[in-house]
């Protein structure tokens, strides 16, 4: 067949099963109804799984607030390395009233 | 009596001949001195003197959980005066290095021993700060009116219970021990959790120190919690946000907004459930 974008000649492949066609002179491929699904699923079966995520180093999952209580903290990894919540300690934005842990 | 003349008087009821130094800030009524290698305490002269003594018993009688005793009740004049040995407190610097677990074991080991002693002094004390708060300081309206919504405070004692505990709470001498009895007795173990409780639903206290704190409690048994802890503990924190924003207010404490609205949150919450 001829490419329809440049109208060189066509060559077809027969890759795993999957039918393309690639054009000679500008390289371009052309898929048939129901090729790109085959490839897609050939390359989910070619690729290893994924790592498990490492779980986080505390244990004891996320606890959960009350109806009116603040909204999660998040940490902020991106903000690691900047002055002022650097250093890891990005979710601890109330520092200054740490008082309030020791006073009756 | 002059305070100089009761700490020299305190100081004298310690045996030792170390420079009386004055612990704490201003604590109102209440004067602690350490001197060498101990610790005396003046409370108010209208304190409960027998409910005292029944406390100073149950101190005594459980060292594995509670810094026990030098003495029995002291008396300089009206005022009843208590001595402790000296422990190192727990570093303000480092709340992430603070013993969180050890603080909750100890609780739950409190809440799980026979239930004896006077009345428990929470809720009533939060109550107290409370209604302390003069209604034309900044905020106080958000605050009075959190108050204003909570249904009331369940006085129901289940437990023997610490009755004030924060990390102020808790010295190190050999090993982590509770100390201040002075609103030890029976009541809803409940409270013992409800102001870290309630710093975590302000935001104040990370969730990772809430979680050590929390998940230690209930592996070492302790019996105050439900499976869905919000359950118990949604009005008893909500209580606290309240006391410490009344107290924050007073103090001229900075940064008191994540308090404030809390307070806030709260009104929000109450509101909306009445009209539902």
């Amino acid at each position: 067949m001829q490419c329809p974008k440049c109208h060189a000649n066509m060559r077809t492949f027969d890759r795993m099963g999957v039918h393309i066609e690639q054009c000679d002179g500008c390289r371009g491929v052309f898929l048939d109804y129901g090729e790109l699904e085959s490839i897609t699923r050939l390359e989910a079966q070619m690729q290893a799984p994924p790592p498990v995520a490492a779980p986080p180093p505390a244990a004891y999952p996320q606890p959960a607030q009350p109806a009116w209580g603040a909204a999660p903290q998040q940490v902020h990894h991106h903000h690691g390395g900047h002055a002022g919540y650097g250093g890891g300690y990005g979710h601890r934005k109330h520092r200054g009233l740490g008082g309030l842990f020791f006073s009756s | 009596m002059r305070v100089d003349d009761l700490i020299r008087a305190m100081a004298s009821l310690t045996g030792s001949s170390a420079d009386p130094e004055v612990l704490g800030g201003d604590r109102g009524e209440v004067v602690v001195v350490r001197v060498g290698d101990v610790v005396a305490k003046a409370l108010p002269a209208d304190t409960d003197v027998e409910a005292l003594e029944q406390r100073l018993e149950i101190a005594a009688a459980h060292p594995e959980l509670m810094l026990p005793p030098l003495k029995p009740l002291q008396f300089v004049d009206d005022r009843p005066v208590t001595l402790w040995p000296y422990g190192t407190p727990v570093s303000q610097a480092d709340p992430d290095g603070a013993p969180w677990e050890e603080s909750a074991a100890l609780l739950a080991k409190l809440h799980a021993l026979p239930v004896r002693g006077p009345v428990a002094g929470t809720p009533e004390r939060i109550v107290r700060a409370i209604e302390a708060l003069p209604p034309d300081v900044p905020h106080a309206d958000v605050v009075l009116r959190a108050y204003e919504v909570l249904p009331p405070l369940d006085m129901n004692g289940r437990a023997l219970i610490h009755g004030d505990w924060h990390l102020g709470q808790l010295v190190h001498r050999g090993a982590w021990r509770l100390i201040d009895v002075d609103d030890l007795g029976v009541g809803d173990p409940v409270w013992d959790l409800a102001r870290p409780a309630a710093l975590f639903a302000a935001g104040v206290l990370p969730d990772d120190l809430w979680a050590r704190f929390l998940n230690t409690y209930r592996e070492t048994g302790g019996v105050a919690l439900p499976t869905s802890e919000w359950e118990a503990l949604n009005i008893p924190a909500q209580a606290y946000v309240v006391q410490m924003a009344a107290r924050a207010l007073m103090s001229g404490l900075q940064a008191v907004e994540p308090l404030v609205e809390a307070c806030r949150r709260i009104v929000a919450t109450h509101e909306s459930s009445d009209r539902g």
